[in-house]
């Protein structure tokens, strides 16, 4: 059932924030690590700083992009409850805990190997 | 309004600050031996050939170096059919990038983003946000499967998890579609 004000609900649900690395050695590629939230890594760098400020990271209900605050909105207004700062977190966990390659893509040992790797850090 | 934190003297500050520095030095020790077994990790060849939509055209993964060594991404969720734009969480950590690049650059490591929409909605997000970082489209490639950056709906349909909330979603993944979805 799709909303027609919203995006589908589970487009959103079927990705995760992520870093992804790669090198290039000899004329191959090779991939070299892949971390996903809730690592704590994955989060923008303010909140690194807001992390030694006098009160620290706010939970914080959503996330704005930079042309949308108002300046009514802050922090305590609007009655913005608090559930962690990457909305995504719990979402991402269960994404990595489940994911499982396509048959088509069981053939690729590489494809099995980087998912064996990323499922490891959230376990 | 008074503060309700506790208020001490230099001296008391002093004496937590000096304990907590242990714990502080324990956590950076910690986290060398973390960077250690990161860069032992296995290098993976990538066997498959990708294509991506760049804003200079097409591009393989290889050519995404664009002349260096290394290739750092973030995956922004922007999936084609968020119609307002990408995800806001990660637009505020893309916000963070480009005062890195110019360094990393110089470091042989080249920075990109990563997105599913179309090389068209990725360009005209870009320049709402101001960013410079090279930005490319995944769109119509295997690469977010391939790679564990998302599911497939068939893979998403198959997980209770994703199933129940998107059944009965609870309130901040409804107020995030709304952010993402037509205003």
């Amino acid at each position: 059932m799709v909303d027609a004000g919203r995006a589908e609900l589970k487009d959103g649900l079927r990705e995760g924030p992520s870093w992804i690395a790669f090198a290039l050695d000899g004329g191959v590629v090779y991939h070299t690590y892949t971390v996903m939230a809730p690592d704590p890594f994955v989060a923008p760098y303010y909140t690194f700083l807001l992390d030694r400020t006098p009160k620290g990271r706010q939970d914080e209900f959503r996330a704005w992009r930079k042309d949308e605050y108002e300046d009514k909105i802050l922090p305590g207004e609007e009655g913005r409850p608090g559930r962690g700062a990457f909305m995504f977190s719990s979402l991402s966990r269960v994404v990595q805990a489940r994911f499982e390659p396509e048959p088509h893509l069981r053939r690729n040992a590489n494809h099995q190997r980087d998912k064996c790797g990323v499922r490891r850090l959230f376990d | 309004m008074a503060s309700e934190h506790k208020v001490g003297t230099r001296e008391e500050w002093q004496a937590a600050r000096e304990e907590l520095a242990k714990l502080e030095n324990e956590h950076a020790e910690r986290n060398e031996e973390i960077k250690k077994k990161r860069l032992g990790l296995p290098w993976v060849p990538v066997q498959k050939e990708y294509e991506f939509d760049t804003e200079d055209g097409k591009r393989t993964l290889a050519e995404l170096f664009d002349g260096r060594s290394q290739l750092l991404a973030y995956n922004i969720m922007f999936g084609p059919d968020y119609a307002v734009g990408a995800c806001p969480g990660c637009t505020n950590v893309a916000d963070g990038l480009d005062g890195g690049l110019v360094h990393l650059n110089h470091r042989d490591v080249t920075l990109i983003c990563f997105s599913r929409a179309p090389i068209d909605r990725l360009i005209a997000y870009k320049e709402r946000m101001g960013w410079k970082f090279p930005y490319v489209s995944t769109y119509e490639t295997d690469f977010p499967w391939d790679f564990g950056l998302a599911l497939t709906e068939e893979q998403a349909a198959e997980i209770p998890e994703v199933k129940e909330m998107i059944d009965n979603p609870p309130a901040w993944l409804q107020e995030w579609s709304t952010q993402v979805g037509p205003s």
